[in-house]
């Protein structure tokens, strides 16, 4: 029996005479197991990283935002020829105007049929019958005829976010995910502190940061969002926020912040170095940041809508002394702008008749439903407390970019954010119920129009990754079959996209097992056509082996060598070319992988870095082994064949 | 003046390896003036190889070719003995089933009291191995391999640690004149050193006894015959027992023994 050693000298031999073809095949599996390798490297380096960066921002958590977009169907179409339902109509249409007539009676005001409008109900002189025309399908009472039609013919249950996660036995509602949104009136945001109160006012409202239609909503644009404290908890970076101080926290959008800051934007061109060195001085200085924000209810808008057109009316007699002027009996005062003060009344010269008839009118709406309320406002002053990353944003570029998109953090979509158990330290006076309070405890708002679109958002935090994948799968948020009925539950992962990409590293895994699987097969052909040549070729050498004393296992064992000793080259080529390639990645996108990834992450450790290259995967044994088993499966066929030849014939061909 | 001629033609053969030519030529000197007799009575020496009653029938296609046909030798121990035969004799097939490359169809071949029929395939290499050393006409040396490695082959098929098969590898390099040839690829060398290496090849494992396959078959009339003086000497020297196939009277001339094989049967 030969040696181990001297069957390896013997192949190591061999090896060497086939020069060019064992470059070829050495070249061309290598190349094809290098590509593997190198993706690899590259995607475990990823994965490595963002492993790193999941202790920042909310990446190693499955929070999903849970929506209930209910759309409250009632066919009115269906019911416009039904003559029941146009004499429900009717009938409702009228018994408004009784109601109003004798309310109108007690209260000793005037019954003004011009504001009540005509019935939606006419009568079609062709069809010679009443109709309800399209153009009054959003009329109130053709609603609410509609609405209480649909509700009868079915149960609305009304969407319990409870209820919906109790298969989840790790899901944990997470209290406050609501828009500081008031329902009666606007939050309307102080660009530079001032109030937008007249045309002439520069309005630049929007353009706060519209600098890049990438960037995502604008300040002016969405309402700021009041979220759960362990939400939020990781962005905030400020220490010296003073709750008692009055002003609401808020957490940033990082290019919103820097903005604010009126730092000059920074160049396309500017180097990583730059760019992290902003994203340090924006973190660093988010508590100077201070935005205001005007609160009106609907009578205070009014109210203002009434004193501007005054000021604008006693503006035209200074310009045209000579037009017809009546001052009015009761005068107002537009406010500061800076103020978001009330508007003050200057001078009231009305009878006591006037006011008395006021009094009535008052007790004449509420009693019908439609009083206002009395004027209110407040000035809210919101102060940066941490910054939150963004999807994409001008501050993002190339590789950034992707890093971005692939890993973003954040709090949303360019909404400033409030945490909620910071709010509740801030005095009561400063936060107005009005805006900060959660109204889908109430239903969702409601909003106009033949079809209402019922909408609320919920937070729900998964102690169990599989658990939150099943919902978003269910919801087809990942892709694939959705099991929730279409327009009635939306999800998605919130905050960042570790689902995806845990589903990306189990996707990976089955990409990389064909891959390999291909790969393998398409290199066991080439290594074992070419080891097959070479032992077909080397048939008389075998047999003057077998001649002088080699047993069949001896010849096995030194062909077994070959093949192993080509295995291990393309493996050592294979790993070479990975690692090159890996590290060329490396090089070019390491450091702006790493401004992405600190930008999309806002992470509060400026000493992370965003790494593309690691070779500490199991894969790289796997593929190691992989490459072995192909060179010993390739060879195997026809070593075997080899050795069950007879060596006089092969003697007697070959000479 | 023409022995002169002869001897530098002879020199001319070796391509310069002036070693081996001298002790070729001392060799032929040796042989001209002292012929070894040849010995016809070989009875007292106990018999080594025996065939016994052997047959060889090939398959080709439907047909069968029957190669031999019944063949009884008995080889001595120290024997040197030539089996000719015109082509396709069948003397070919005889040395190899001698040697234990291939089985008869029938009838037996023994080595001392073993039945080689009997053997498995890995006991059988285990014979060619330790008991037979191969000599062919082609040489057969392993393009691959340097001309020492070549040598060496066959002792590491017999496990042979590496000091002791290069010591007896230079050993047997040296006797046949191939010192300066070992780090050499077999393609730098000429027929009659590719046969002289094959020899030593052979020699490797200590065999008991050579089988030569026309070893000068290959070679011009000068080489083949310093390749014969060489397997004289080592019957002579080591005591080891000569078989070569070959269809040249002269060498048969030389053996002790000659049998005659026509159309697969003895003569």
């Amino acid at each position: 029996m030969i040696r181990p050693t001297d069957a390896f000298i013997l192949a190591q031999t061999k090896l060497r005479t086939h020069k060019v073809r064992t470059g070829l095949t050495v070249g061309i599996a290598g190349i094809l197991f290098g590509l593997i390798f190198a993706v690899v490297f590259v995607v475990q380096g990823v994965f490595d990283s963002v492993a790193r960066f999941d202790k920042e921002g909310l990446s190693g958590r499955s929070i999903v935002l849970v929506s209930q977009m209910n759309f409250e169907n009632y066919p009115v179409h269906e019911y416009l020829d039904d003559v029941a339902f146009i004499a429900e109509v009717e009938a409702l249409h009228e018994a408004s105007v009784v109601k109003k007539k004798a309310a109108a009676m007690k209260h000793q005001v005037e019954y003004d049929a011009t504001q009540e409008g005509p019935s939606p109900v006419s009568f079609d002189p062709e069809r010679k019958k009443k109709v309800i025309s399209e153009d009054n399908i959003g009329n109130t009472y053709v609603v609410a005829a509609a609405k209480a039609r649909a509700a009868k013919q079915s149960e609305v249950t009304p969407f319990d976010i409870h209820e919906f996660v109790r298969p989840y036995t790790s899901a944990k509602v997470l209290s406050d995910y609501y828009e500081a949104m008031p329902v009666d009136g606007a939050l309307t945001y102080m660009k530079g502190g001032k109030e937008k109160l007249r045309e002439s006012d520069t309005d630049d409202h929007t353009d706060v940061v519209r600098n890049n239609p990438m960037s995502g909503p604008t300040l002016g644009d969405v309402p700021p969002m009041v979220m759960n404290g362990h939400v939020t908890q990781s962005f905030v970076t400020s220490q010296t926020f003073d709750a008692s101080s009055g002003e609401i926290p808020v957490i940033i959008p990082y290019s919103q912040a820097a903005d604010l800051l009126g730092l000059v934007k920074l160049d396309k061109k500017a180097t990583a170095q730059e760019r992290l060195d902003r994203l340090d001085e924006v973190r660093r200085r988010v508590g100077d940041i201070t935005i205001d924000y005007c609160y009106r209810n609907t009578a205070s808008q009014q109210l203002l809508q009434e004193a501007l057109a005054q000021e604008a009316e006693r503006e035209r007699l200074k310009e045209y002394p000579n037009i017809d002027y009546v001052e009015p009996d009761l005068q107002y005062k537009v406010p500061s702008n800076t103020s978001c003060g009330p508007v003050e009344v200057v001078k009231d010269v009305r009878s006591v008749e006037e006011r008395q008839q006021q009094a009535r009118q008052i007790a004449y709406e509420k009693e019908i439903g439609t009083y206002i309320g009395g004027p209110m406002e407040q000035k809210i002053t919101m102060r940066g407390v941490g910054i939150t990353g963004e999807m994409a944003s001008e501050y993002s570029f190339g590789a950034a970019d992707a890093v971005i998109s692939l890993l973003g953090s954040n709090l949303g979509w360019g909404a400033l954010a409030i945490p909620a158990d910071m709010l509740r330290d801030v005095p009561a006076e400063y936060r107005p119920e009005a805006v900060f309070v959660d109204k889908r405890a109430g239903g969702a708002p409601k909003r106009a129009g033949a079809i209402t679109l019922q909408e609320a958002s919920y937070l729900v935090e998964f102690g169990d990754k599989d658990e939150a994948r099943e919902l978003l799968s269910k919801t087809g948020a990942l892709g694939g079959e959705v099991e929730v009925a279409f327009n009635q539950i939306f999800a998605m992962q919130f905050g960042s996209n570790a689902l995806l990409i845990d589903e990306f590293k189990k996707i990976f895994s089955q990409i990389l097992l064909w891959t390999l699987l291909t790969v393998g097969g398409i290199a066991a052909t080439i290594m074992g056509s070419m080891i097959g040549r070479t032992v077909s070729e080397g048939r008389r050498e075998s047999a003057v082996f077998r001649a002088i004393g080699a047993k069949r296992s001896d010849i096995a064992s030194i062909y077994g060598y070959y093949a192993l000793l080509l295995s291990m080259r393309v493996g050592v080529f294979a790993l070479v070319l990975g690692g090159v390639i890996g590290f060329i990645v490396e090089l070019v996108v390491h450091q702006s992988a790493t401004v992405g990834a600190r930008l999309a992450y806002a992470a509060s450790d400026a000493s992370l870095e965003f790494h593309l290259f690691s070779a500490l995967s199991w894969y790289v044994p796997l593929i190691i082994g992989v490459i072995l088993v192909v060179g010993m499966v390739a060879s195997s066929i026809p070593i075997l064949r080899s050795v069950r030849r007879n060596p006089i014939t092969d003697m007697r061909d070959d000479s | 003046m023409n022995k002169i001629v002869a001897i530098q033609q002879f020199l001319e053969e070796f391509e310069g390896d002036a070693v081996a030519a001298v002790k070729a030529l001392r060799d032929y000197v040796r042989h001209e003036t002292t012929a070894i007799p040849r010995r016809q009575a070989t009875s007292n020496e106990p018999v080594l190889l025996a065939v016994k009653n052997v047959t060889r029938t090939y398959k080709l296609g439907k047909q069968k070719l029957e190669v031999l046909k019944g063949v009884s030798i008995d080889i001595h121990a120290g024997e040197f003995v030539a089996i000719t035969g015109a082509s396709g004799s069948g003397k070919s097939t005889l040395l190899q089933l001698m040697g234990g490359l291939d089985k008869p169809t029938s009838g037996r071949v023994y080595f001392g009291d073993q039945d080689l029929a009997v053997l498995s395939d890995g006991k059988l290499s285990e014979f060619r191995r330790q008991t037979v050393g191969f000599v062919f006409q082609f040489f057969y040396l392993q393009p691959f391999l340097k001309l020492g490695r070549n040598l060496e082959v066959p002792a590491m098929f017999a496990g042979v640690r590496r000091k002791e098969r290069r010591r007896r590898m230079e050993e047997l390099a040296e006797s046949v004149g191939l010192s300066d040839r070992i780090a050499h690829l077999p393609r730098e060398l000429s027929g009659g050193q590719m046969q002289r290496a094959a020899i030593a090849r052979a020699l490797m494992n200590r065999p008991k006894i050579l089988l030569a396959d026309e070893p000068t078959g290959n070679l011009d009339s000068a080489t083949g015959k310093a390749i014969i003086d060489l397997f004289e000497m080592i019957r002579r020297e080591l005591g080891m027992t000569v078989v070569i196939v070959t269809h040249d009277p002269a060498i048969a001339a030389r053996a002790d023994r000659e049998i005659r094989l026509r159309d697969g049967a003895l003569v």
